[in-house]
């Protein structure tokens, strides 16, 4: 803001031209005199601090929340990962006990399963040795018996037996 | 040389056996269409049952099924040697195959040969 001031009678001014611009009094004359204050600049100042500190707090809000914001993210990256590796664990752990589970399985139908093997193969003559008679001689006729045990706890259903000799 | 083919006519029906029981299956030719020696020793017979470069052997192929895994069909393998009587030679043929033991993968229906 200007200021207009009127000089006063004491204030003489040693300026040459001090008459004439009495003359001309009615002429509008401003002087800025050292040590006055132009409030536009405090004012813009001011604004330009104010502007500055709304600025400031703005950014530290935006850099706090941002930050909020990464912790969030970096902890639902953790619970991800943990959540994965879980069920990473899990899966491993159902492989594992099916795993368990068959071979459980498989080890009682091997318990339980029938079994059938041969023993030892008797000869049979179709008729008895006299006494000192070495059997068999020529016209004699023998069959084979061989046997089978079931050493299982189940009954075999034997299907088909193939003798040959 | 390997274990023989088994052809389907090779079989013959035996039954069930139980646990802990034995079946004496008797191999008769004239039971059966397996011919083992038809008609009576020759000399030539005898003579190769007693040579020492001679070994009589009883070989067969045994199907069967149980109850636990009816999806499958079980099979054995045996290869022995024939001992005549007054003999204390016994034992198995000492060939890979011919004393196996195996599983078809397929049910038990009685048609598996």
């Amino acid at each position: 803001m200007t200021q207009q001031i009127k000089p006063t009678q004491s204030q003489k001014s040693t300026d040459p031209y001090q008459d004439s611009s009495r003359k001309e009094s009615t002429h509008c004359h401003v002087h800025i005199e050292p040590g006055a204050k132009i409030d536009f600049v405090d004012d813009l100042r001011h604004k330009y601090e104010t502007s500055q500190t709304d600025e400031k707090t703005y950014k530290d809000k935006q850099l706090f929340w941002t930050k909020i914001a990464a912790g969030l993210l970096l902890l639902t990256a953790g619970f991800t990962y943990w959540q994965g590796h879980s069920s990473q664990q899990s899966a491993d752990a159902a492989a594992r006990a099916a795993d368990a589970a068959k071979g459980a399985n498989d080890l009682a139908q091997l318990s339980n399963r029938a079994w059938l093997g041969p023993g030892r193969p008797f000869v049979n003559y179709s008729r008895l040795p006299k006494k000192g008679e070495k059997l068999p001689l020529v016209g004699d006729r023998f069959n084979v018996t061989v046997p089978f045990a079931n050493t299982g706890k189940t009954p075999a259903l034997l299907l088909g037996f193939t003798p040959r000799e | 040389m390997g274990f023989p083919d088994i052809k389907e006519s090779d079989y013959e029906q035996v039954g069930n056996i139980p646990p802990d029981a034995n079946v004496a299956k008797g191999i008769f030719p004239q039971s059966s269409d397996i011919n083992i020696w038809p008609t009576n020793l020759t000399k030539e017979n005898v003579d190769a049952l007693y040579a020492p470069t001679h070994r009589a052997v009883i070989f067969g192929k045994v199907l069967y099924c149980d109850v636990a895994d009816p999806k499958v069909t079980h099979w054995f393998t045996f290869t022995m040697f024939l001992v005549l009587p007054g003999d204390p030679r016994f034992g198995l043929y000492p060939k890979p195959g011919y004393n196996d033991i195996g599983d078809y993968q397929q049910p038990c229906h009685g048609n598996q040969k």
